[in-house]
């Protein structure tokens, strides 16, 4: 056998036991001695690597926490009340409206959906697409929701905030029709330049964006503006 | 609430490398007392005689956790050396209830309202806090301002109208506001920042991740750009302004669908990527500066990009 | 609170409970972002993006592997789908992340006996090895070597065969040992030199 079968053989064996005639040469060959030996140094070296830890900064905690609390995933059992409306309070209280909460998710899946679409690996959007199929799997078709939830939600439909003649109503009314143009700007653009993909990862953002807005609206809604 | 204030960095030294720890701690002192007169001067002014300012102290180990919630009112965090987190507020109609609450090293404080129909003049709460340099910050507010001054840690911010300035401060900053403005003074670390039509200006950093999106908001940057740095804008509509100086090292991605893109700098074609296909949407600009060691990707939908020379 | 009762809890949505099972897993994840990507703002947000997919997910856990491995495959093809998005202008100063780019394999050099690697390098030697790998060999050899997949998952991770899998994992281990012998020839150089210098004064 000469070295190169030998290298070959190494090669295809996945660390399992070598067959005869590799350990035949492997007696007679110093230079393929020395090559197992340092392969079997830097294996070793590489478990150690791999058992080692490192802390990531507490920021990662933070801001994924934030994300979680956001996404209504997780609520805190520990948080003691401070009134009798504590439970309708925070993000979570987007979620108890089944329509902006349908809305919300069926937008984000839209959003996702797109942009993974659009993006320019097949393997990527078909990833991103099978992992959207499967959590999509027990929400309404994400357009239907979102034609009949988002584009017609606005500041009307969250009475309690329609009551508060505040500043922080009129910001969140002004902005609201704001995003409402950019929405309809963005729509016209895809509409005519369909194969514009800037343009619909603006239309995506300002869905999302909107969606953000109207959970601030609702969480501020029900807190009064205060916790 | 849709303050434009543009403040331009005066110095041509280049902070980055003169800036030593005993100067700007020697400033930071002297901006904390003179902030902190100024700002008692104020408070004491601004407060109708019968609010009474009420304090209270919470000794605090290492990185304690800040948690303050707001309606309306100016909040103002300062930084001090003392293992001690010290809140202070006035309420001038006596319609709110602060509560505060120390769990350990968390400290929370939030006012509320201490009866229904309680209007925004009213329910207007000044919040003074001083907290340990190493410090985190949980902030949600309404409208007032927003300031922190030399606070290291991680912070979030969540506004609807308040303003926020943030000075000296070094952490990972997320700030989500509807029309509040951003404005950074010296601030290192990393920043994300989510707005709907405030402004973000950041002057002088030494951010080493950037990540800003406004709708109608301006943003603007004039820094220095690390390397391997992140600085990610991006805008809607309005005008998006880097400045760069010669020496700086970055590839730079700008586009604009219907707007502009104004450039001052020389760029080389990307060294870090193959050619960048001609965009049929908009104007596109795709470069290296020196050796690109930074990432930079502006992009708007209609507004300005700008890409200016400091002088 | 054990791992097995925060799972459960989780899976209701208990904050207190993703937070236990963030702190039981969140160094081993981030360790192996950070050697996968390289830089530590980048590992953050993926060990950011693999706890929200894990926790997005978690009520589909059932118990049919071990949590651990369950969260490490989850954490890998997050790193994974980053890496493939990734646009060459950020990717073009190394070379390309196909694995079946072959076109930059080590030579065999032939001639003078190979220093021994054995006893002689450490884990900065290595882990400063690896990062000079191209980003393909790297991927698999951190993948088998490092954090203990098989190949016929690694070929499933990333989407090409078994036999590419090993194909890359030998080449990533040959161009290895020829920087570690490197690294080794230099330190002997340097302490020769050294010798000579305070030999002579």
């Amino acid at each position: 056998m000469q070295c190169e079968q030998f290298e070959q053989i190494l090669e295809q064996q996945d660390d399992g036991a070598l067959p005869k005639p590799a350990l035949a040469h492997l007696e007679a060959c110093e230079t393929c001695r020395a090559l197992t030996a340092d392969f079997g140094a830097i294996h070793d070296m590489a478990l150690e690597l791999g058992a080692e830890e490192i802390a990531p900064p507490e920021r990662v905690w933070i801001s994924l926490r934030n994300q979680l609390e956001a996404e209504g995933l997780i609520h805190d059992e520990q948080a003691a009340p401070r009134s009798a409306s504590h439970a309708s309070r925070g993000w979570w209280a987007v979620f108890q409206r089944p329509a902006i909460a349908g809305a919300f998710l069926g937008l984000a899946l839209a959003a996702a959906a797109t942009v993974s679409y659009l993006s320019n690996s097949p393997q990527t959007a078909l990833d991103s697409q099978l992992t959207l199929q499967q959590e999509a799997s027990s929400v309404p078709s994400a357009d239907s929701v979102f034609k009949e939830e988002v584009l017609t939600v606005g500041i009307d439909s969250i009475p309690e905030l329609q009551r508060q003649d505040t500043a922080v109503t009129n910001s969140i009314r002004r902005n609201l029709q704001l995003v409402d143009n950019l929405i309809a700007i963005c729509e016209k653009s895809v509409r005519e330049q369909p194969d514009n993909q800037m343009a619909r990862e603006y239309l995506y953002g300002a869905y999302q964006q909107k969606a953000e807005l109207l959970a601030t609206a609702m969480n501020r809604s029900m807190t009064g503006g205060l916790q | 609430m849709n303050a434009t204030i543009y403040l331009r960095a005066a110095s041509t030294a280049r902070t980055r490398y003169l800036r030593a720890t005993s100067i700007a701690r020697t400033r930071n002192a002297v901006r904390i007392g003179a902030l902190g007169a100024v700002m008692a001067g104020f408070i004491l002014a601004a407060s109708p005689a019968h609010a009474d300012r009420i304090e209270k102290h919470f000794p605090v180990q290492n990185k304690p956790k800040i948690t303050v919630r707001n309606s309306s009112g100016r909040i103002q965090v300062k930084a001090w050396t003392k293992n001690e987190v010290m809140v202070a507020w006035t309420n001038a109609s006596g319609k709110t209830v602060v509560e505060t609450e120390q769990a350990g090293n968390r400290v929370e404080v939030a006012a509320r309202a201490s009866e229904g129909g309680v209007s925004a003049d009213d329910s207007k709460t000044d919040f003074e806090i001083t907290v340990p340099v190493e410090s985190e910050l949980n902030v949600r507010t309404d409208s007032g301002n927003v300031t922190v001054d030399s606070v290291h840690g991680d912070m979030t911010f969540d506004t609807v109208g308040a303003n926020l300035q943030l000075s000296d401060v070094d952490g990972y900053m997320v700030v989500k506001t509807i029309d509040g403005s951003l404005v950074c003074n010296r601030c290192s670390g990393k920043l994300e920042a989510n707005s709907i039509s405030g402004n973000v200006q950041m002057i002088e950093p030494t951010l080493d991740s950037v990540r800003v999106q406004t709708s109608s908001g301006n943003i603007m940057f004039d820094g220095s750009f690390l390397s391997r740095g992140i600085y990610i804008m991006k805008n809607f509509s309005g005008t998006i302004e880097v400045h760069f100086s010669s020496s700086d090292s970055f590839d730079v991605n700008a586009t604009s669908l219907k707007g502009d893109v104004i450039n001052q700098a020389t760029f080389k074609p990307d060294t870090h990527g193959s050619s960048h296909p001609a965009s049929k949407w908009g104007h596109s600009l795709f470069g290296t500066m020196n050796d690109g060691h930074a990432k930079v990707e502006l992009s708007s939908f209609s507004g300005t990009i700008k890409i200016l020379k400091r002088d | 609170m054990n791992e097995a009762e925060a799972i459960r809890l989780a899976q209701q949505g208990d904050a207190g409970a993703f937070e236990r099972i963030y702190r039981l897993h969140n160094r081993r994840v981030y360790a192996l972002c950070l050697r996968m990507v390289g830089n530590t703002a980048e590992a953050e947000d993926l060990t950011q993006d693999a706890f929200l997919q894990l926790f997005r997910k978690i009520g589909t856990f059932r118990g049919e592997s071990a949590f651990s491995t369950w969260l490490h495959r989850l954490a890998v093809n997050v790193v994974l789908m980053k890496l493939r998005k990734k646009t060459l202008s950020e990717t073009s100063l190394e070379e390309s992340t196909d694995p079946e780019d072959e076109s930059s394999g080590p030579r065999r050099e032939i001639g003078a006996p190979d220093l021994l690697l054995s006893g002689s390098i450490d884990r900065v030697h290595l882990e400063r090895a690896i990062q000079q790998l191209p980003p393909g060999y790297r991927q698999v050899f951190l993948l088998h070597d490092v954090q203990g997949f098989e190949h016929n998952e690694i070929a499933g991770l990333m989407d090409c065969s078994i036999g590419n899998s090993k194909s890359q994992l030998h080449k990533a281990r040959m161009r290895l040992r020829e920087l570690l012998q490197e690294t080794l020839r230099n330190q002997a150089r340097q302490e020769r030199q050294a010798a000579k210098t305070s030999g002579s004064e």
